[in-house]
């Protein structure tokens, strides 16, 4: 009988484990209660200044990253992938960086290049105001600037599953 | 939940218990040892790291020397926390670091958490740059993975370099409390080891 159990254990872990797939898993999470999203200003490498409110009626992804996350940096050349996608079709992508300078930082880009801005959240005032425990984590915001999409980790940012998440806010 | 969904996932959690394993090696990217925790809906892996490389990532953050020590002082693991089910069959785990109990030479012992650090810092005067760095570079005290999400962070143990240690997990899946042993867990060495 307990051999039977365990075939039946393995054949079902099997099946889960197909089922698993990676596709499948890289997704983006719907955030319960689409809360509004925290506003705020910060400064981009470059000195830019960017208000969030001001995206208002565009989607907007944010990203909250730093230079010596191994993960944040797998993930960037997808982000950028994604930028290149969808910033001519009224997307926003802010990747604000936790707690490193603007020198820090664009150091970090001549390894990572990317166009898309990258903030400055020295103190980490905005991270807290954000449902954030770790990074990476990003959000996807509809144009009323509500919460709408969450990933904790490492997402392949230009799949087209979550490019269509991102494109389908816009309506 | 009702009876019946309960009792379907407990079976579930029970089939999974089966199929859990621990296996160890050398991590890839990291080229030291590795001891990992898996079943069918979650990984959990810790990555040995050497003292310098501690001493290096936190002087390089900003801490000065006798703060670089003190951090060094602990066993330090890379931990990389990954919830592998699928969106079809998805689960919610949760975990507080808090509760997991660490076994060395009889005694328990706890993980310290971000939390229980930002006090030393503060009592030392270190900048807040330094202290955001540190915080961020946990593994995050508590956390809800959904399908596919993940997060690498340190975690912080007490015990000697070189010394081995069981590490007891404690978890929730779909909100059922679930528990796990590494056994001997072992923490690199002081020693400087030459780029090969």
């Amino acid at each position: 009988m307990h051999h039977v159990l365990r075939a039946i254990a393995t054949l079902l872990f099997v099946v889960g484990l197909l089922g698993s797939a990676w596709a499948e898993s890289n997704v983006l999470h719907p955030v319960e209660g689409q809360p509004q999203a925290a506003d705020f200003t910060l400064n981009d490498i470059d000195d830019n200044i960017h208000r969030l409110s001001d995206y208002r009626g565009k989607v907007v992804i944010v990203n909250f990253w730093a230079t010596w996350c191994p993960p944040c940096r797998f993930e960037l050349p997808s982000m950028e992938k994604l930028w290149q996608a969808v910033q001519k079709k009224d997307v926003v992508m802010l990747a604000i960086n936790i707690g490193e300078d603007a020198d820090t930082i664009f150091t970090f880009t001549t390894d990572y290049p990317v166009t898309f801005p990258l903030l400055m959240d020295h103190d980490s005032s905005v991270i807290k105001r954000y449902p954030v425990l770790g990074v990476p984590t990003s959000f996807v915001l509809d144009p009323k600037g509500r919460i709408i999409y969450r990933a904790v980790g490492t997402r392949e940012w230009d799949d087209k599953v979550i490019i269509q998440q991102i494109l389908s806010l816009k309506k | 939940m009702s009876i019946r969904s309960r009792m379907a996932l407990c079976l579930l959690l029970w089939i999974s218990s089966l199929h859990a394993e621990v296996i160890t090696g050398t991590d890839e990217m990291a080229s030291l040892p590795f001891w990992e925790w898996r079943n069918d809906y979650m990984t959990l892996r810790l990555v040995q790291r050497l003292p310098d490389q501690t001493r290096a990532y936190f002087a390089g953050r900003g801490f000065q020397g006798a703060d670089v020590e003190t951090i060094a002082g602990h066993c330090v693991f890379q931990t990389v926390y990954t919830n592998i089910s699928a969106a079809s069959h998805k689960r919610v785990i949760e975990h507080d670091i808090r509760d997991w109990r660490v076994h060395y030479q009889g005694k328990t012992l706890s993980i310290m958490p971000r939390e229980d650090w930002q006090p030393v810092w503060r009592s030392k005067g270190v900048a807040q740059a330094q202290i955001v760095a540190f915080e961020w570079s946990l593994l995050p005290t508590t956390q809800r993975f959904e399908a596919g999400d993940y997060n690498w962070g340190m975690t912080f143990v007490k015990v000697p370099h070189g010394a081995s240690f069981d590490l007891e997990l404690h978890w929730k899946v779909d909100g059922e409390p679930q528990t796990a042993r590494i056994k001997n867990v072992t923490c690199a060495k002081d020693v400087y080891i030459p780029p090969q």
